[in-house]
């Protein structure tokens, strides 16, 4: 191999550069391209462009010693959006990373999920000695580093009794929200749509902003706020033994639709389920339901209201209206 | 503005009788004429459009005389768009071919040996990679890691489309200066 930097001159390099520059920009003309094919046709100009070429195609490979380090809120533009969804059969402790890379709204590009649980309730420990429970169909993002206690709940909902530790404060930031430890067991719930998200506390007390603004509310045990697009506001206040009571698999569903109460039992079954035709005009159910035995819950469900359940192989079942 | 005989000559000096008749058919179908642009969908914003449109009407011949101003004045812009269309088709054959000499077959490095840097260049990228400060560093990741044009960059960013690219050009040179050792 020829010793590049004797035979080729800064100016070379530098010119080469720009054109890569200008190719990868997205605007290069016309009359660039012809330029750009008139220059590389020279033996030297070509074998310029191939060394930095390398360089250029080369880092993919160090795509994440070029990540941002801090969220940045993406403007609407358009890029390559990746959308890739893979489903993790089972979690194991916090140290074994499963890197999965979604997209979601308002949240850096690069967050990936450190833990997805599907179908099962999970509860881990963060490296700092925290807990965390997380409910069935969670994915949540740990992002220890030098100050800060950064996670991000990327959907689900997760409960968190936190080390408290004033020199490194505890963040759990879910969309555009932000809660702060100030003190310890708070339950994070962004389950409805990533527009709206829940946070209890059972105990201690935290403090809820809003990332864009200064929208911001301060709770104690028994209190919560919901963060709703671009504001925090608190909900009302309910017993701080009953947050995240979901915990325990025992999830209170009061005067909810059928849809929602299905949708919700699903979360915990092992195969698919798929609601078919129309069920949203049928009166709501309050229930207790036992996510350790979610199909139990499904044929309670179906014996006292006008739903029937097929099952198919592979655990998979399928609701629809009773005639 | 109507007038008998040839006075319409006399007060409209220098603009033809064509273009002062498409003008004000212009002014009086802009909006819909913004709408048919809009609807056609291409790259350019209808307001762009229509301003070619515009200049396209000062360039039109005073013979023949137009008839149904209305009428010429839609064709005219039909093929503003199918222009448009065709320049879009450039475009994107150009950036497929830009981005084909970047990350393609192109550049036939076809010898596996010579596609990956040797492991100290590498180690020197990482090194000169993670010394990359911000803005800087956002901005070479969303071009060459997302891909996101540079014009985008920079309005993402907040910042010119000269000053995007500066910062794009820094990150390169410390990379390749460090790669180069």
């Amino acid at each position: 191999m020829t010793d590049f930097n004797a035979s080729h001159d800064r100016m070379t390099t530098e010119v080469a550069r720009h054109w890569i520059a200008r190719l990868a920009s997205g605007d290069i003309s016309e009359q660039e391209m012809a330029f750009y094919k008139l220059w590389v046709t020279n033996e030297k100009h070509h074998e310029a462009f191939q060394h930095e070429l390398k360089l250029w195609r080369s880092l993919n490979q160090i795509a994440d010693s070029l990540a941002p380090n801090t969220p940045i809120p993406v403007q609407a533009a358009s890029m390559k959006q990746r959308r890739r969804r893979i489903v993790v059969a089972s979690v194991s402790a916090i140290a074994a990373c499963v890197a999965l890379l979604l997209t979601v709204p308002d949240i850096a590009m690069h967050l990936r999920a450190d833990d997805w649980t599907t179908n099962h309730i999970e509860a881990l420990v963060l490296p700092d000695g925290s807990h965390v429970v997380l409910d069935a169909d969670t994915a949540l993002a740990v992002h220890y580093k030098y100050g800060a206690r950064n996670v991000a709940l990327l959907r689900g909902r997760a409960w968190f009794d936190v080390k408290h530790d004033a020199e490194h404060p505890f963040r759990v930031e879910t969309g555009g929200s932000i809660t702060e430890d100030i003190g310890t067991a708070f339950e994070i719930d962004r389950r409805m749509t990533d527009e709206r998200v829940e946070t209890a506390v059972q105990s201690g007390s935290v403090r809820v902003s809003s990332r864009d603004n200064d929208s911001s509310v301060i709770l104690t045990a028994g209190q919560r706020a919901v963060w709703r697009g671009n504001h925090v506001s608190r909900e009302t206040d309910i017993a701080p033994d009953s947050v995240a009571s979901w915990r325990d698999g025992q999830l209170m569903l009061a005067s909810v639709s059928v849809r929602s109460a299905v949708q919700t039992i699903a979360r915990y079954r092992n195969g698919r389920t798929f609601i078919l035709g129309d069920i949203n005009d049928l009166p709501p159910i309050t229930a207790l339901v036992d996510a350790h035995n979610p199909d139990d819950a499904l044929a309670a469900l179906a014996s006292g209201t006008s739903i029937a359940l097929y099952h198919l192989p592979g655990d998979i079942v399928i609701v629809r209206r009773k005639n | 503005m109507v007038g008998a005989g040839g006075s319409i000559r006399g007060i409209k000096r220098g603009m033809s009788n064509n273009v002062s008749i498409l003008n004000k058919a212009f002014v009086s179908e802009r909006n819909a004429l913004g709408r048919l642009f809009q609807k056609m969908g291409t790259n350019v914003a209808p307001d762009d459009l229509l301003q070619t449109l515009w200049l396209r009407i000062q360039r039109v011949a005073e013979n023949p005389p137009i008839h149904n101003g209305k009428a010429y004045l839609f064709r005219l812009a039909s093929n503003l768009a199918i222009d448009q269309g065709r320049a879009d088709a450039r475009v994107q054959r150009l950036q497929d071919e830009a981005r084909s000499i970047l990350y393609g077959e192109e550049s036939s490095m076809l010898d596996v040996e010579k596609e990956f840097l040797a492991r100290e260049e590498l180690e020197r990228v990482i090194a000169a990679a993670r010394n990359l400060t911000e803005p800087t560093r956002t901005i070479f990741w969303l071009n060459r890691i997302k891909g996101m044009p540079m014009g985008d960059v920079a309005r993402t960013m907040s910042v010119s489309r000269t000053t995007a690219d500066k910062h794009l050009k820094r990150a390169m040179a410390q990379l390749g200066d460090a790669r180069d050792g």
